[in-house]
């Protein structure tokens, strides 16, 4: 009985957990990260404003949270990809499908990262890095480099993702109804490969 | 099987991601020594660190300094007090 008691709390507590990061994913969407007032997603979630730092602890350990919530999703996703031994463009693919999934979110994250507390920039540099890691692995499956030698492959990941940002933050100039990476997310991926193959002749 | 390792964070799988297949263990390949055991704080700072270098091309002090807030929330380096 007592077992029982015990795994409802358990689950009771995850419930609430789980709701409270949906609903800051709405209301970040809306806001942004650093614009919202906790007792605003209190309510939206509700719950009282001393069950949220129940859970959280601080405003900053929450949006650590939320940013995780999606970010670790853009690592697992990408990472599938290399144990289904799939190519660089389902590797592409995969990346951008869970920036569309999350776009807004993304956007806000991304303009307003040096505003964010450290934590949350040093999750977004170590996923980076992850989603770098399996981008390696596709070009060495591929045999691909680009003339580069291994240690320069950063350079073709900084070029992605520097493009991948510049489409984010230029979106009304490059997207008709403002989602830009789930809009032009095939044209992008094609244009890099075409790069890439064009640079190993 | 699923586990997080408890020094880098990194989601173990399959048994390849643990030392030595060991999937009784709570941290991951890359964070153990060739002979199974546990990196240091200071040896996982500075693969850490290199992997931020190798990935992205960071300088040695932004990997370093990015790798300690990193480590900082692990379960295995959160009570180690950083040095500076």
């Amino acid at each position: 009985m007592e077992t029982t008691t015990e795994s409802q709390r358990w689950k009771q507590k995850a419930d609430t957990r789980s709701r409270i990061i949906k609903s800051a994913l709405t209301l970040f969407k809306d806001k942004g990260f650093v614009n919202w007032r906790t007792q605003e997603l209190a309510n939206n979630a509700e719950v009282s404003h001393g069950l949220l730092f129940a859970h959280f602890g601080t405003r900053d350990d929450l949006i650590l949270a939320v940013a995780n919530h999606f970010l670790s999703e853009i690592d697992s996703v990408t990472r599938k990809t290399l144990h289904k031994s799939e190519t660089l463009k389902d590797f592409f693919q995969a990346h951008l499908s869970v920036i569309a999934k999350y776009e807004k979110l993304y956007t806000r994250l991304i303009q307003e990262k040096h505003f964010l507390p450290q934590q949350v920039q040093a999750l977004i540099t170590e996923i980076n890095s992850a989603v770098a890691s399996h981008m390696f692995v596709a070009l060495k499956k591929e045999r691909i480099s680009c003339g580069l030698k291994e240690k320069e492959f950063f350079f073709i990941f900084n070029i992605w993702i520097g493009l991948v940002h510049h489409y984010i933050m230029n979106a009304s100039l490059f997207s008709i109804k403002g989602n830009v990476i789930h809009e032009r997310s095939e044209e992008i991926i094609e244009l890099f490969l075409k790069i890439i193959h064009k640079t190993e002749g | 099987m699923n586990k997080i390792c408890i020094s880098c964070g990194m989601p173990m799988e399959v048994p390849e991601d643990f030392p030595k297949q060991d999937t009784s263990k709570d941290y991951c390949c890359y964070c153990s020594k060739p002979n199974g055991e546990m990196q240091s704080y200071d040896e996982r700072l500075e693969n850490y660190s290199g992997w931020l270098i190798k990935t992205q091309g960071l300088t040695k002090a932004a990997a370093i300094s990015q790798s300690k807030i990193i480590m900082s929330q692990l379960p295995a380096w959160k009570s180690v007090t950083i040095k500076e």
